[in-house]
């Protein structure tokens, strides 16, 4: 028998495929080179080697999910525990309409430039601060607030070299905010095709993830 | 549908995702996109499963289509994912370095994490079956959900356990050298003989 052929053999065995034959055959063969008991059974280690692996690498998927597939067939959607990672196109929207809630509502000053940072003056920005050390002071106050929720990883646009050196890279910095507000609008098309806001019913994040 | 018909639709749901679970855990692990929770794709097959049991009108047809649908569950979760999303982190270390690192302590269960980040990264023709074996199912059955002929599966398998056997193999021939070892011309050559034997048999 050619190697390749006991390769074969020895991977039925394995795979839990041999037919009673193929036992015999195997048993014959390895009678007479007792090596290929050693192939199978260092065959047979690393299967249970990987298959364990694999269990431990999906277990926790697999039993937690018996549960909510049962309490998804008897007809009650559960509430998705969802990470603030997910982000869904309806949320973008959402912020969308808060933000253009709060532009309606909040008047635009002009920017003092002399005040200094902690004094409410809402929009201004002390020369003295870079743009890192202004962002950073956002992110301190938004915790502090409790208006800022999570810093949401950096997504890089796209990045070009330089004749300097280096490379010019444009970035989007993310920044998952909370906020209360006193009416939700969303933009829909006038008769002219132009954008205006019209107040909607926002749905829950939890009623639209079990509605998808 | 009265009370009577829903229960046994839910029923006949729920006997067949506890038949295919396992299978369609494993699809999708292998499938979906970094940063993605394989329970939140489970609950979304599961949720089709629901909706669509009954206009699957033979038990043949059932794992074909859920196949179908666990990938289309873990490619549209993809391209729910931004667009170019990548961090400022450092790059992640390769799945070889993992490899040999992870088998240089000897312990099985690093040894077997380590022939499983080899089996993920074979092609998806060769990782598929092989993952669908090592979930329990048969030639027959793996024949059934891939729509494959029998001896191609059996080809597949076979071919599939030998690169992930030659690669663990590769990773204990380094480790044996000791930490910092450079990889050896032999190693190389290794290489080079997979990248071709891979090439050859993505256009087979």
């Amino acid at each position: 028998m050619s190697e390749n052929t006991q390769d074969h053999l020895i991977a039925r065995i394995a795979g839990n495929e041999a037919t009673r034959d193929e036992f015999a055959l195997f048993e014959s063969e390895a009678e007479g080179d007792p090596r290929l008991w050693e192939s199978l059974a260092r065959t047979l280690r690393d299967e249970l080697q990987l298959r364990a692996a694999l269990d431990a690498a999906i277990a926790t998927n697999a039993e937690a999910d018996i549960e909510r597939a049962q309490t998804l067939i008897a007809g009650e959607a559960p509430r998705a525990q969802r990470p603030w990672r997910t982000w869904s196109g309806w949320a973008a929207a959402a912020v969308l309409a808060i933000a253009l809630t709060f532009s309606m509502l909040i008047p635009v000053g002009p920017v003092d430039t002399e005040s200094s940072p902690g004094e409410a003056t809402g929009r201004a920005v002390p020369a003295s601060l870079t743009v890192d050390e202004a962002y950073e002071t956002y992110l301190d106050l938004g915790e502090r607030e409790g208006r800022l929720v999570m810093q949401m990883p950096s997504v890089m646009i796209e990045a070009r070299p330089i004749d300097e050196g280096g490379y010019e890279v444009l970035y989007l910095r993310q920044v998952l905010e909370r906020e209360t507000v006193n009416g939700m609008y969303e933009l829909q098309p006038d008769e002219f095709g132009e954008p205006v806001p019209v107040p909607t019913h926002p749905r829950s994040l939890d009623t639209l993830e079990t509605s998808m | 549908m009265g009370d009577t018909g829903r229960n046994s639709t839910a029923n006949r749901a729920a006997e067949v995702w506890r038949e295919h679970r396992g299978w369609v855990a494993a699809l999708l692990h292998a499938h979906k996109p970094r940063g993605v929770e394989a329970d939140d794709l489970m609950q979304e097959v599961a949720m089709t499963l629901v909706r669509h049991i009954n206009t699957i009108d033979s038990p043949e047809k059932i794992g074909p289509w859920l196949r179908t649908v666990a990938l289309n569950t873990a490619r549209d979760a993809g391209r729910r994912q931004s667009v170019h999303q990548r961090t400022f982190s450092e790059s992640p270390p390769s799945d070889a370095a993992d490899a040999r690192g992870g088998h240089a302590d000897g312990d099985a269960r690093e040894r077997g994490r380590a022939a499983l980040r080899i089996a993920e990264s074979l092609p998806p023709d060769y990782r598929d079956p092989l993952l669908l074996s090592l979930r329990g199912l048969s030639y027959k059955q793996i024949s059934a959900v891939l729509e494959l002929p029998v001896t191609t599966i059996e080809t597949r398998l076979f071919r599939a356990r030998r690169m992930v056997r030659e690669e663990l193999a590769a990773t204990d021939r380094l480790a044996d050298l000791g930490d910092g070892a450079v990889q050896s011309d032999e190693s190389y050559k290794f290489d080079a003989h997979k990248a071709a034997q891979t090439s050859r048999m993505t256009h087979e």
